[in-house]
């Protein structure tokens, strides 16, 4: 922000005015900053002032291979990594004209929609820290250890797999989950279901794993309800906070959440449907509230959302490679342009790569999901109490470094 | 109405919290109690089928009967971190002419100072931290392992673990220059220096006596890897993405579920293809800190036996 600026509001017709810098540390997800105007205890105006965890992801994107690229796609969304790396795939496969086969696709959707829980157990959690509620911090993290089990034992690591490639996924699902493991969360599973682990004489299967699992966090999720989302506490600090319109949310071009909490029925699985998507169905929650109340209730919703969607692709999946034959490492992309997107856990994520023939991409443009909900900030953030701003931050569900890429 | 709802919404969340007080925690006690969330089995890659097995995802398993020292590893890495660096095996050796024996016979100072040298830069502490820049760090205690003849002098094996490097050279003045620099102060000249990638020499005179140190490459004697070039990892930037383990053409890599890489020094960090070869339950580093005595132990576990 430049110094004239800064002195034009130095007199603002309210009165006096205090300006100060909200940042740049960590005020919860990375490194931002808000320069915000105050009138006593009003904010008069809010200037997002993103860029402070720039890692030139798309000029990286330039000097590496198609499948190299991979591994430092992921890092702008950790908790959500299979988001951002799905448009990428979706792209260069579109650019290669190839299908990855069935399992593979099933695969994916399974990977994806448990780091969307995963990201909006964060979400969640944090909504309680920045509400004070620390319980729902600690419920959200202890149960999303079980949905980070899962994808470590599929992908191998707790969080950044580097799962997807072009022409289907790495590996397949695991057979057998280990014993040890199944022990473990059996006794969960009956302190919270009251009922015994519905394993039968194979209690390490996979698909009968993923399935409890399932059960398990569904039961959760409905003890969240009347922990958080529910308690007086938590209502009175949400409810009318940061009314972002009907109309205001689609002229600002907001995604995702966000935007499902205006009241638009928008979603990218539903809209333009890619992998497995259109043979299961789900719901897309929308809520009218347009407040930051509404924002997390769409949340929790998509959530048991995802649940759903996990069970039904556990169900549905055949069997089959899940993988095109090619080599592992160089694989070779035909020149063209495409542009490809898929709803990450934040909303929709959009890739534009450009290919020359050669070995790397010639260009790659990320459109992050946070990126379109930043411009919503000075929007909302304003005429509300100095209390309310992390609450509305928070609730756009921001993370500065998927911003800043 | 309005009251006694919110009543109940306040009191619900005390009633769905106090529930889970009589229930048993969900904390695991690392390390004093296992994780049961790892997969027993590494990550794999078939190149037949081109195919990835599902495993977990931690440090690497090098089978050097395997490798041939193609570098795929080392390419595609990288674009990626940087970390895997093709190394090779090296040996330090003091060559001495017959009257340097004589006197190395008789302990005279004049050599011995000269044989100290060498010999403490290796258990020196390195200087600073230098960037790709690989070299093993488990010294083994430095002694004399044997002495040969060859062609009328005297080579004098150092009891070394095998130094991993790039080049020779770098062996030479990351690790014998240290020492070897003070015995300036004693009147010994440094001489010629010979530099080659695979084996590198300095000559070290005074008056009438010369000792060289010699830094050669080993030959590991694996007959699909003649150079004995074998790949090094970084674990201060690898990511774990297992992208080697895919390109590597002959399954000499693999990945096993070990992930308690913690170190005290970045340079510890390096591992070197002898300790990659070693499987996790042979190298294990860490574990329950020994320093605890029973009670404290069994205090922390106490929580989760009670339920």
């Amino acid at each position: 922000m430049a110094k004239e600026e800064f002195k034009s509001l130095e007199v603002y017709e309210t009165g006096p005015t205090l300006t100060f810098s909200m940042g740049p540390q960590h005020p919860g997800t990375g490194h931002f900053r808000m320069v915000i105007t105050v009138v006593g205890d009003m904010v008069v105006r809010c200037d997002p002032d993103p860029g402070f965890v720039h890692r030139g992801e798309e000029k990286m994107c330039e000097y590496k291979t198609w499948i190299t690229n991979i591994p430092h796609l992921e890092r702008p969304a950790i908790l959500d990594s299979a988001g951002m790396t799905y448009p990428y795939v979706l792209a260069v496969e579109k650019l290669m004209d190839i299908e990855p086969p069935e399992r593979a696709k099933y695969l994916r959707v399974i990977m994806a929609e448990l780091q969307r829980i995963c990201s909006h157990l964060y979400w969640l959690g944090l909504m309680g820290v920045f509400a004070g509620h620390a319980t729902m911090y600690m419920w959200c993290f202890g149960d999303r250890e079980y949905l980070v089990d899962l994808t470590q034992l599929i992908g191998g690591q707790r969080i950044t797999h580097s799962y997807f490639v072009p022409g289907g996924v790495r590996n397949d699902a695991p057979p057998k989950v280990p014993r040890e493991l199944v022990k473990d969360f059996s006794r969960y599973y009956r302190m919270i279901l009251g009922k015994d682990y519905p394993g039968g004489e194979m209690p390490e299967d996979f698909r009968k794993y993923v399935l409890a699992v399932c059960d398990f966090f569904d039961a959760r999720l409905d003890e969240y309800y009347p922990m958080l989302l529910d308690s007086p506490i938590f209502i009175y600090r949400t409810k009318g906070i940061g009314i972002l319109k009907r109309e205001d949310a689609i002229s600002l071009g907001v995604v995702g959440p966000v935007l499902r909490g205006s009241g638009v029925k928008s979603d990218t699985r539903i809209d333009e449907p890619y992998d497995a998507y259109p043979y299961i169905k789900f719901n897309v929650p929308t809520m009218d509230g347009c407040d930051s109340y509404s924002r997390m209730m769409v949340g929790y919703y998509e959530m048991k959302e995802s649940v759903k969607i996990i069970r039904q692709a556990v169900e549905q999946m055949p069997e089959g490679p899940v993988k095109l034959k090619q080599h592992p490492v160089t694989i070779k992309v035909p020149a063209g342009e495409v542009f490809a997107s898929a709803e990450a856990a934040r909303g929709q994520c959009s890739f534009y790569i450009r290919s020359d023939g050669t070995d790397k991409p010639y260009r790659v443009k990320i459109c992050s999901p946070s990126f379109r909900n930043l411009i919503a900030m000075p929007y909302l953030i304003r005429d509300v109490r100095i209390a309310d701003i992390p609450i509305i931050y928070w609730s756009l569900n921001y993370w500065p470094v998927e911003c800043d890429r | 109405m309005s009251i006694l709802r919110d009543a109940k919404r306040t009191l619900m969340p005390i009633y769905a919290g106090l529930k889970h007080v009589f229930l048993k925690p969900y904390t695991i006690k690392w390390p004093y109690e296992n994780i049961p969330n790892l997969p027993d089995e590494g990550y794999r890659f078939d190149p037949k089928a081109g195919i990835g097995y599902p495993g977990s995802k931690g440090r690497h398993l090098l089978y050097m009967e395997k490798c041939t020292g193609c570098g795929s590893c080392d390419l595609t890495c990288q674009n990626i971190a940087e970390a895997i660096t093709m190394t090779y095996g090296f040996d330090v050796v003091t060559v001495l002419d017959e009257k340097c024996y004589e006197y190395f016979k008789e302990f005279r100072p004049e050599i011995v100072e000269a044989l100290d040298a060498i010999l403490s830069s290796f258990s020196a502490e390195p200087s600073c931290i230098q960037y790709n820049s690989l070299s093993s760090f488990f010294w083994t205690p430095t002694d004399v392992k044997q002495i040969i003849k060859v062609d009328g002098r005297y080579e004098i094996k150092l009891n070394l673990e095998p130094i991993f490097d790039v080049r020779a050279v770098e062996v030479l003045y990351q690790k014998v220059y240290p020492g070897v620099k003070k015995l300036k102060v004693t009147g010994w000249e440094l001489g010629k220096l010979e530099a080659a990638t695979e084996s590198a020499s300095v000559e070290l005179s005074k008056q009438d006596l010369t000792v060289s140190v010699l830094v050669r490459k080993i030959d590991m004697g694996y007959k699909q890897n003649r150079r004995s070039f074998f790949p090094s990892v970084d674990y201060g930037r690898c990511v774990m993405c297992g992208f080697c383990v895919d390109a590597c053409p002959f399954q000499a890599l693999e990945m096993t579920n070990e992930f308690e890489l913690s170190a005290l020094s970045r340079r510890e960090l390096i591992y070197t293809p002898s300790m990659l070869a070693k499987r996790p339950e042979e190298f294990n580093i860490t574990g329950v800190p020994p320093e605890l005595n029973v009670i404290e132990r069994a205090r922390m576990v106490f929580r989760r036996l009670v339920w």
